[in-house]
């Protein structure tokens, strides 16, 4: 989403660039075609001649549109700059309690106690947490030098970042099937999540391979 | 908002358009840049202009416009379009507009190579350094070969091996034939063609 926005906006914006400095160079250099009429076609004006600006401030909108534009625009900009620095972490997941504590409240304390998850038959879990324990998980897949885990808030539910440093020469489907049967999996069924979406970055440190005496 | 409740309800909902029977998953696709950096940039460069022109409308308002701002009037009203300073400023504009464009429309992140899934709901990359390293591990693996340096794009893997005590033409095939092999099995979307370039350690 905030990809879209992000180059939807570059695009107008240096589109609003590109054609306005095109234009800016026409009218110095004196490009514009005779159409145009005179008003565009001399160079040798000042950029704003003091009688443009007397027409323009007697003008009943000019004073809406002086205000106006460059309020809404800035408060867009600053929305536009602010999203940049918005972080979706995925906070709290609530999973069904099964154990023989069920509807004992958290760690089976009784309900009353006005704490997150207080619901009869409810836990939930720190998605931090649940990260960590991901990331601890796939550091034991062999050939797995370091792993870190976050996991993203997004419109369907959360999504896996992992982010996987392997050893020297390792086959990365071994790596990438070994995420998918133990690691995802175990998050999965955690969590009770039916699915979630992972994203990984392969890493390897570089290496020498063991040399074979012949 | 910051709660997820479980979707275990959600197991209804279809698979989706890859059945995760089959071995195509998802299509890899380039990793795409959000490009929160240049964004983060244009929305201050043009909160900036916006906010001045705020300053200068209520600054006017109120009569208490900056000296700089009547300075400012007098540059515009009194020089004229042909200098050489606006249309330096015009071209320095096309040429911001026109790199702006392109960051929009290209993906970025061109170190991460796109890999082929091997799950349903996976979508996996690995950087370029990676598949690099990867490569030259298999080619020092070879009897001859003193080290090799790689290069890799999104078509080609180019590997300089030094080597010595072997005839090159073997041994170029024979690194060929494992680093063809190799690249095969990396996983990555599109296969690197490997290009092997073999430099003798000495004589040179």
């Amino acid at each position: 989403m905030r990809r879209v926005v992000n180059r939807i906006l570059l695009s107008l914006v240096g589109l609003g660039l590109l054609v306005g400095g095109l234009g800016v160079i026409a009218r110095s250099r004196g490009w514009f075609r005779d159409s145009l009429g005179d008003v565009l076609r001399n160079p040798y004006k000042p950029i704003i001649t003091p009688s443009q600006t007397e027409r323009l401030v007697d003008r009943d909108w000019w004073w809406w549109f002086a205000f106006g534009v460059p309020g809404v625009v800035l408060v867009l900009c600053l929305w536009w700059f602010l999203a940049q620095f918005r972080r979706r972490p995925v906070r709290l997941i609530r999973v069904t309690d099964v154990s023989e504590d069920a509807g004992g409240g958290p760690s089976g304390l009784g309900t009353g106690f006005g704490l997150v998850g207080d619901d009869a038959d409810t836990i939930t879990v720190n998605g931090y947490a649940l990260a960590d324990a991901i990331a601890d998980d796939l550091e034991r897949v062999p050939d797995v030098a370091d792993a870190h885990a976050r996991l993203v808030r997004r419109h369907r539910g959360p999504r896996l970042k992992l982010s996987v440093r392997t050893e020297a020469g390792v086959e990365p489907r071994a790596v990438l099937e070994a995420i998918r049967e133990d690691v995802l999996a175990h998050g999965r069924d955690a969590v009770e999540l039916e699915r979630l979406p992972v994203t990984v970055e392969l890493r390897s440190a570089k290496g020498l391979p063991k040399r074979r005496l012949e | 908002m910051s709660v997820l409740d479980a979707p275990l309800d959600k197991s209804s909902e279809p698979p989706g358009p890859g059945t995760p029977e089959s071995e195509e998953f998802r299509k890899p696709r380039r990793a795409w840049s959000p490009r929160g950096f240049v964004a983060a940039l244009t929305a201050l460069g043009i909160g900036g202009l916006a906010g001045t022109a705020l300053f200068f409308g209520v600054a006017a308002r109120l009569e208490h416009t900056p000296e700089w701002a009547y300075d400012l009037l007098d540059w515009v009203q009194s020089h004229e379009w042909t200098e050489r300073w606006v249309w330096i400023g015009g071209i320095v504009a096309a040429v911001v507009g026109a790199w702006l464009l392109l960051l929009a429309w290209t993906p970025g992140r061109r170190h991460l190579l796109p890999l082929r899934p091997v799950a349903p709901d996976m979508s996996a990359y690995m950087t370029r350094r990676t598949a690099g390293n990867l490569l030259r591990h298999t080619a020092l693996t070879s009897t001859g070969v003193l080290d090799a340096r790689v290069r890799v794009t999104r078509r080609k893997a180019v590997l300089r091996v030094d080597y010595h005590f072997r005839d090159p033409d073997e041994l170029h095939e024979e690194l060929e034939e494992a680093l063809r092999d190799r690249a095969q099995s990396l996983l990555l979307a599109r296969v690197p063609v490997v290009d092997v370039r073999l430099q003798p350690a000495s004589g040179r």
